[in-house]
């Protein structure tokens, strides 16, 4: 083969790779011979065609030959006589590679059998690395479930919620009205496919035989699973033809709900279930571990419309992109359909933009902020533990001084020095990170049990792969960051002074000066840290604090879902409370008992009305807060009426419709004038008969914002509501009876549970709650991000006391000759204790004031998770800082008051 | 002498197929490769690295020597190898070593069990 032929060989890329490792070896032979050897390989390459393995094995066998005999290979050309040869030019790059290979080992070799010498500092930065890697972890495996790991769909980057962006106050929302979903799957687009849903799932009754369990529906539009791109195992997803209100009762069953109802039964394909009273007819079975955008045991067809449920924002429409390309086409197009449905709006403050968002984004964005606060925190604890453990390496470095001034002087150069100290760094965040991989377990259960209600565990959270590397990273960047400082610190030792001072003090001056830096920036990211959990956590107390509006006093409350078929009508809703309330008063102990739409803390029924012979006030949009009640609803709860009456048994079906305010619906709407007998529309016109103290309800409604809010509300009793009223708040919401019990509330609810278990053997009961429950519910969210920054902030702050005790306890070490000397000639104890403390302290308050300044930079960012509390709360400010200079002195004054313990005599003898 | 000899005695069956073509044309490195290989079709592969590896071996023992450039057809120069006396000598030494495991061979396949 000639070198025209080379040129021109098959496997072009692999020549030019096989002449890239050509470099590494030694140049007179790659410069002579170059070109002789790729056309060799390419001869190989051309030879092996057609054959097994081809070219692969040709490629292997080469790189084989490349490794094995290229380090033998002199650094001269072919004949020329052999020079004198020295160590350093004689070295090819594979040679050198080799070499670093093996130095590393048995640096690697070395810091393990160090470090199984002082085994105390390896437990002790194991476990503090360990702690603050397997927080890290356990987070991060959080963040990759939420935000970072695709959706479990095909193709899923291409998913989208239609979304709208409120030109005026910004602010994006995926609820979308019956009249959009119209407007965009009239649109035929080659851009994007699009299924409407509701985005929750709601617990309904489903039957079988003679008892009833409790299921989570979720209603889909047609073509929901196709264009989420996971289509039924067996059977269909609901037609078009299903999918329009009054369409036939069909379902698709989850593979679990499959395998109880049906044992794997292929036939159960249309065979029926009796769900909500109602026979359903199955049409598909969705396959294994098939999770759809809400907790759903089966789908039903959403049926949509532009009236009732599709009147208000209640549905979420998925777009599927036909391609990458298509996300722009399909922006534009529903830009463009969204200036269509805006122009109908008269309030600019409602105008829109309708745009797209990801699927994943949207999904995920209730946990962003708070898995962002949670990163930073386990950040701060991860770099507080590098600062200590670099603390504990420096101090460590300085008690080396001989052993590296011996190293030094036997021709170990400075590299290899730091060389020796970043790969004990490293073998023991290798250790950390074994540690770390361990206690992130634990931890990923704490956050679980700690955060149940408040994570949607919408993609299982993992100790996997992605994990494992993302530990593996945390680990060996942890190393560098704790590992370089002391590296440098040891490798400028001088070694006569090391020598000659007999190991302590070559390095001692300079290793404290880094470890005083070092303590100044632990303090401070303490104080952070403290100063968040601080905010957080007097966010929960007030929250807390706050008064209900209500005595939640030996209040048992039992929910039970009327979406049932049997339930539709008012007057059977109303039979069913009426039955339970009276097998309820008749047990010992019950005070009294109510039943109504809605309780204290929980979110409540957002309607809009109009006002009736009152003008709306300058400013309020007329939407309101609602529930139905039964009578007794306010002397259960101990509601003050401060006006007129509450609901009682004269509001019956056929007398006038009457309806109950809150102050808070008086005060915004009807302020300054006679609030009794004023009118207002919801359908029917309602005359306000009586007004209420304002009882504090899920902030997340209508009104003002705040985990439990002073919301207005309206009370209508239930006797006087609609049919189809109840019908479509029953898909929503479940209603409760609500029981007030003399004594131990936790004794009464299994007896009220039985009595109302017998109303209907087939409806089953929903979860008892006491009134605790439902505020602890309505704070979860604070709750759990107190907690967890908390117990991160109080991590931190042992970590910190921890470094302080290291640092004042070398000092006192390095110095109890000095202090031996001073006490000889008369100084006091307390004199020894001022100088081995003081400087500590000193710097602890430095590192106190650097972060009471990060804090105002820091926690601007906390304001929307900040309720009763400003960012920049004095208080907290100062009594954190305050704390730790307190907790920084007693870890200071521990080892300061064994400086008073100096022998003067012994110290002066041992020099 | 007694160098050569020890090198003799340590010749690579890869190292005696270089010398043999080498005994007949001066020839570059490739061509030495292509022309073991036609030789033997049957035998191992023979890769870059380790056929320089010989070659340099075989130069700093004496047994082949650079024998100056030959331009290829595109114009550009290519080392050329030829064998030596050395090398010579030792190509006959190690012929008759072979030969000498050759009859042991033929030997040890005619007689019976």
């Amino acid at each position: 083969m000639t070198h025209a032929e080379v040129a021109s060989c098959a496997h072009p890329r692999q020549v030019a790779l096989y002449r890239r490792l050509l470099r590494f070896l030694p140049e007179p032979l790659a410069r002579d011979h170059g070109d002789d050897m790729a056309a060799l390989f390419c001869h190989h390459l051309m030879d092996a065609r057609g054959s097994l393995g081809g070219s692969t094995g040709v490629c292997l066998s080469a790189l084989r030959d490349l490794i094995q005999h290229g380090p033998r290979l002199p650094r001269r050309s072919i004949g020329d006589p052999s020079p004198k040869r020295t160590p350093h030019e004689d070295q090819t790059m594979i040679e050198r590679a080799q070499r670093f290979l093996s130095n590393l080992g048995r640096d690697g070799r070395y810091a393990l059998r160090l470090l199984r010498r002082e085994w105390t500092f390896t437990l002790a930065a194991t476990l503090i690395l360990g702690l603050a890697i397997g927080a890290n972890t356990a987070v991060f495996s959080y963040i990759d479930a939420y935000l970072l790991r695709p959706l479990p769909y095909p193709e899923a980057e291409n998913l989208a919620f239609a979304a709208r962006e409120f030109t005026q106050e910004g602010g994006i929302s995926v609820s979308q009205d019956g009249r959009t979903w119209n407007a965009i799957s009239e649109a035929q687009s080659t851009n994007f496919d699009a299924a409407v849903y509701s985005g929750w799932s709601t617990s309904v009754n489903l039957a079988t035989g003679t008892s009833a369990t409790t299921v989570g529906v979720q209603r889909v539009g047609a073509g929901y699973f196709e264009t989420l791109g996971v289509l039924p195992l067996l059977g269909r997803e609901f037609t078009a033809a299903e999918d329009v209100p009054d369409g036939p009762p069909v379902t698709i069953l989850s593979h679990d709900t499959w395998q109880q109802l049906f044992g794997e039964d292929r036939s159960a394909v249309g065979r029926s279930v009796l769900l909500r009273g109602e026979p359903y007819t199955v049409v598909g079975v969705m396959p294994p571990d098939f999770r759809s955008q809400a907790e759903a045991d089966l789908w039903t067809p959403l049926q949509p419309s532009t009236s009732g449920e599709g009147g208000g924002t209640n549905y979420a429409i998925l777009v599927r992109v036909t391609d990458q390309d298509s996300w722009a086409g399909a922006e534009a197009e529903l830009q463009s359909i969204g200036m269509g449905l805006n122009e109908q709006i008269e309030d600019p403050s409602r105008r829109y933009r309708l745009t797209l968002t990801s699927l994943q984004a949207g999904q995920s964005a209730g946990m962003r902020s708070m898995l962002t606060l949670l990163a930073a925190a386990v950040g701060a604890v991860l770099l507080i533990a590098c600062v200590n453990v670099s603390g504990l390496l420096l101090a460590r470095g300085a008690r080396r001084g001989a052993e590296i001034a011996t190293r030094m002087a036997i021709g170990g150069g400075r590299a290899a020095i730091i060389r020796q100290f970043l790969v004990e760094s490293v073998v023991l965040a290798l250790l950390g990170g074994a540690a770390g991989l361990l206690i992130a377990r634990v931890f990923v259960s704490g956050i679980a049990s700690v955060g149940r209600g408040v994570l949607d565990n919408w993609q299982p959270v993992q100790l996997d792969a992605r994990v494992l590397a993302g530990t593996a990273l945390i680990a060996l960047v942890t190393a560098l960051v704790f590992g370089l400082a002391p590296a440098f610190q040891a490798s400028r030792i001088s070694i006569n002074d090391a020598l000659r001072a007999g190991g302590g003090r070559g390095v001692a001056g300079g290793g404290n000066r880094w470890r005083r830096g070092l303590v100044v920036v632990e303090v401070a990211l303490c104080v952070v840290l403290l100063v968040a959990a601080g905010l957080l956590l007097r966010t929960f107390l007030h929250l807390q604090g706050l008064e209900p509006g209500f005595d939640p006093d030996g209040i048992v409350t039992v929910s039970v879902s009327l979406q049932d078929a049997r339930y539709e009508t008012r007057q059977s809703a109303e039979q069913l409370f009426n039955d339970g309330l009276e097998r309820v008063r008749a047990l010992p102990g019950v005070v009294s008992a109510t039943a109504g739409l809605g309780m204290p803390y929980q979110r409540l029924l957002n309607m809009p009305f109009r006002p009736g012979d009152f003008e709306l006030p300058e400013g309020w949009n007329p939407i309101t807060n609602m529930m139905y009640v039964s009578s007794d609803y306010f002397e259960t709860l101990r509601v003050r009426v401060t006006e007129g009456r509450g609901i009682d048994t004269s509001d019956v079906q056929d007398s006038e419709p009457v309806v109950v305010i809150n102050e808070a619906f008086a005060q915004r709407y009807l302020p300054q004038q006679a609030r009794l007998d004023r009118t207002l529309d919801v359908g029917q016109s309602l005359r306000v008969v009586g007004v209420v103290e304002t009882v504090r309800q899920s902030g997340r409604g209508i009104g003002i914002g705040g985990p439990v809010a002073e919301t207005p509300i309206i009370y209508v009793p239930v006797s006087q509501v609609s049919d189809g009223f109840l019908a479509t708040v029953h898909t929503w919401f479940a209603p409760s009876w609500i029981v007030r019990v003399g004594g131990e509330p936790g004794e009464a609810a299994r007896n009220i549970e039985q009595a109302l278990d017998g109303v209907d053997p087939l409806l089953p009961l929903g979860a008892t709650l006491f009134a605790s429950d439902l505020r602890s519910s309505a704070t979860s969210d604070q709750r759990f991000t107190a907690t967890l920054v908390g117990v991160l902030a109080a991590a931190a702050m042992v970590l910190a006391g921890l470094g302080i005790y290291g640092l004042v306890a070398s000092t006192v070490a390095e110095r109890r000759r000095e202090i031996g000397i001073r006490m000889a000639l008369g100084a006091r104890a307390a004199h020894a204790i001022k100088i081995s403390a003081m400087p500590s302290v000193k710097l602890a308050i430095a590192g106190a004031v650097i972060g009471i300044g990060g804090s105002f930079l820091a926690h601007s960012g906390l304001q929307s998770m900040l309720y009763g509390v400003a960012p920049n709360d004095p208080w907290t400010y100062f009594g954190v800082s305050g704390a730790l200079v307190i907790a920084a002195s007693i870890a200071s004054l521990i080892p300061a008051l064994r400086a008073t313990q100096v022998d003067p005599a012994n110290t002066l003898r041992v020099d | 002498m007694a160098a050569t000899a020890k090198s003799h005695s340590s010749i690579s069956m890869l190292e005696t197929q270089v010398l043999l073509v080498l005994a007949s044309t001066k020839l570059h490195g490739y061509g030495i490769a292509l022309e073991i290989q036609k030789r033997d079709p049957d035998g191992p592969k023979i890769y870059p690295t380790n056929l320089y590896r010989r070659l340099h071996d075989l130069a700093d023992r004496g047994l082949i020597a650079n024998s100056g450039t030959e331009l290829d057809d595109k114009g550009r120069a290519r080392k050329t190898f030829s064998i030596t006396d050395g090398g010579r000598e030792a190509l006959a030494s190690q012929t008759s070593r072979l030969a000498g495991f050759v009859d042991e061979l033929r030997a040890a396949e005619g007689s019976p069990e």
